[in-house]
């Protein structure tokens, strides 16, 4: 390789990177939601829910900005735009994760749906998480809140809400019958494979998870749906 | 029995290349015979072997002693298979092989080989994630959540894979016709 | 009516009545030929699966020795996981210039690397380069990936001569929901996935990475 060779694989990697590199920090997120068209009393409580969020690594900033910049520029009405920010951040005020609903968020709007379509399936996947959340912390499972502290890591409890939130609905989105025996397994399955969540909590999961409760929460999505 | 297993792979972890020979030698023919089954071509399923073991020595640190280990190794294998499947299906397809009449003498087939033949013949025309969990069932004898480890996907469906892949199987069979056809007479 | 007179109709209302139900009969013989043929199927796979090995199981007479030989022409050192080298960008949270630095040490280490490692088991094979979509759609003009490991944003495979489209990805073990977008408009499932579900009355593809490093 030439020195010219060399040269001009830099300039091509420098713009690259400046492309994976274009990051946003909380500043351009708080701005971005103040310029947002939302409501103030709604501003208040979006912000305060992202950048809570953004604190607790469970989304970074530039999630965070480019998700509300999609929904912002996504030509819906104002209401539905409110709605979907309202809800990721109320989400994330309740200590729960929301990597669902960003997902659900950025399919819906790459596969070009009006958002009112999106916001009711956001508003609907809610509840399927915090219902999620709620049963664990029932069980005795919940986040650690300082480093040694009782309770397990976000990271994990946040992935176990997760996958376990994420069979459900796909179960019931996909037509199968809530009480058909099969969701203790399903989630335990996804769960087994999910390399965030810690041995011990896998274990935990594994002895106080019930079907019948989770078949419940199922019947409630396909209730709501 | 020589040493156990637990202390083969740990000397196989310390770079011990006789005690992973040792491996090697008790496992090659169950790797291969899921690579076979999954496959269904002789120099495929080699490779795959082949492959396997190297793999999987280089990522013995990766495989929990808790874990039985010939379901890691049918993991590593299954996922090798599973890649080479990816590739093969639509560039170039898997070696053509008329394996289904090789290695047996002709004159020694009776009747009940012939359905025997039909069966093994039909697995050919079945789809991979079907003949997938069935090499590990009925060859490899593991239970429907080891099968589940291996192929990476949840009990349910491989119940599901195993029973429809049955189903299917039968439905070749009957499209090639009655026991007539399962022989070609020269 | 005499007794007899009484037998000949009850035989005959018996027969009627077969008759007339005679229809649940048809194709019997098949369904229960099902019901026994299940466990014989099965020892038949069991056999059928050994036979095929027992023929050629000759394959693998010294194959400790090859696998052997080939492991020692390795470097010791050389990691398993060439790909996790390369980690997932968008998560790391540097600074412009770092990044830049970053990257161009990444490049040419992998450069090296890749000159003086070669393709770790012979062959242009993709098994260091994470999980790999394909498709084979000769008459797209373009196919992208879209899925939650893009954010739902686009990304264009590569076509080969014989119109099969491919992408790899680094991907963490887990579980992926995506779709392939045929020129730009339709989207279409993954014929090779290891699962459907639906997702916004539509079929989402879903993929599972183990942590065997590769799609299982």
């Amino acid at each position: 390789m030439t020195m010219k060779t060399v040269l001009a694989l830099v300039a091509v990697v420098l713009l690259a990177a400046s492309q994976a590199f274009a990051f946003a920090d909380e500043n351009d997120v708080n701005n971005l939601i103040d310029s947002s068209s939302i409501s103030s009393a709604a501003k208040g409580t979006v912000a305060q829910g992202f950048l809570l969020g953004i604190d607790q690594g469970r989304l970074t900033a530039d999630t965070a900005f480019s998700f509300i910049q999609q929904i912002e520029n996504s030509g819906g009405d104002v209401a539905d735009r409110q709605t979907i920010l309202l809800t990721v951040a109320q989400t994330l005020l309740n200590d729960t994760p929301v990597e669902m609903l960003i997902n659900k968020g950025g399919e819906g709007l790459a596969r070009g749906l009006q958002l009112n379509v999106i916001a009711t399936e956001i508003v609907e996947r809610q509840q399927t998480l915090l219902e999620v959340k709620t049963m664990l912390n029932q069980k005795g499972i919940s986040i650690q809140q300082q480093q040694n502290g009782p309770g397990f890591p976000r990271v994990s409890v946040d992935a176990a809400v997760t996958d376990i939130a994420t069979v459900l609905e796909n179960h019931v989105r996909s037509g199968n019958n809530p009480n058909d025996g099969s969701l203790l397994a399903a989630s335990l399955t996804t769960m087994q494979r999910d390399g965030r969540i810690t041995s011990d909590l896998l274990q935990t999961l594994t002895s106080v998870l019930t079907e019948g409760e989770l078949a419940g929460i199922a019947n409630n999505i396909s209730n709501r749906l | 029995m020589g040493e156990s297993e637990l202390e083969l792979l740990q000397r196989a972890l310390n770079q011990d290349m006789e005690a992973w020979a040792e491996i090697m030698t008790n496992y090659k023919r169950a790797v291969f015979g899921v690579s076979l089954g999954i496959l269904r071509n002789t120099a495929d399923a080699e490779d795959t072997t082949q492959e396997a073991f190297i793999r999987a020595y280089e990522k013995l640190h990766t495989y929990n002693m808790q874990r039985k280990f010939s379901t890691w190794l049918f993991t590593v294998a299954a996922n090798l298979c599973k890649n080479k499947l990816r590739r093969a299906k639509f560039s170039t397809a898997l070696k053509e092989e008329q394996w289904v009449e090789g290695g047996e003498d002709p004159a020694q087939i009776h009747e009940r080989d012939e359905l025997q033949q039909k069966v093994r013949k039909a697995l050919d025309k079945l789809r991979f994630d079907y003949r997938a969990p069935m090499v590990l069932r009925f060859y490899a004898d593991l239970d429907y959540k080891e099968i589940a480890d291996v192929l990476g996907v949840p009990e349910g469906t491989v119940k599901t894979r195993l029973h429809r892949g049955k189903q299917e199987l039968k439905k070749i069979m009957d499209k090639e016709g009655g026991l007539e056809h399962g022989r070609q007479t020269a | 009516m005499d007794d007899r007179q009484l037998d000949l109709m009850l035989k005959e209302s018996f027969n009627l009545d077969v008759d007339d139900q005679a229809h649940v009969l048809d194709g019997m013989e098949g369904r229960v030929l099902e019901k026994i043929q299940p466990q014989s199927l099965d020892l038949m796979l069991k056999e059928s699966f050994e036979i095929d090995v027992q023929a050629r199981a000759h394959v693998l007479e010294g194959m400790e020795d090859r696998v052997i030989e080939q492991l020692l022409e390795q470097p010791a050192e050389k990691t398993s996981n060439r790909w996790s080298l390369f980690p997932r960008l968008p998560q790391l949270n540097l600074n412009f210039a770092m990044a830049g630095a970053f990257a161009i040490v990444i490049f040419l280490v992998g450069n090296m690397v890749g000159d003086f490692w070669g393709s770790p088991f012979g062959g242009p094979d993709q098994d260091y380069q994470g999980v790999t979509f394909v498709v084979a759609i000769p008459e797209a003009n373009s196919v992208e990936v879209v899925g939650d490991f893009t954010s739902w944003q686009p990304q264009s495979m590569t076509r080969d001569d014989n119109g099969v489209w491919t992408l790899a990805f680094d991907l963490d073990p887990g579980r992926y929901e995506y779709a392939f977008v045929i020129d730009g408009q339709e989207w279409k499932p993954d014929p090779l996935a290891d699962e459907y579900v639906k997702s916004y009355n539509s079929t989402n593809s879903v993929r599972y990475v183990s942590s065997e490093g590769e799609t299982s």
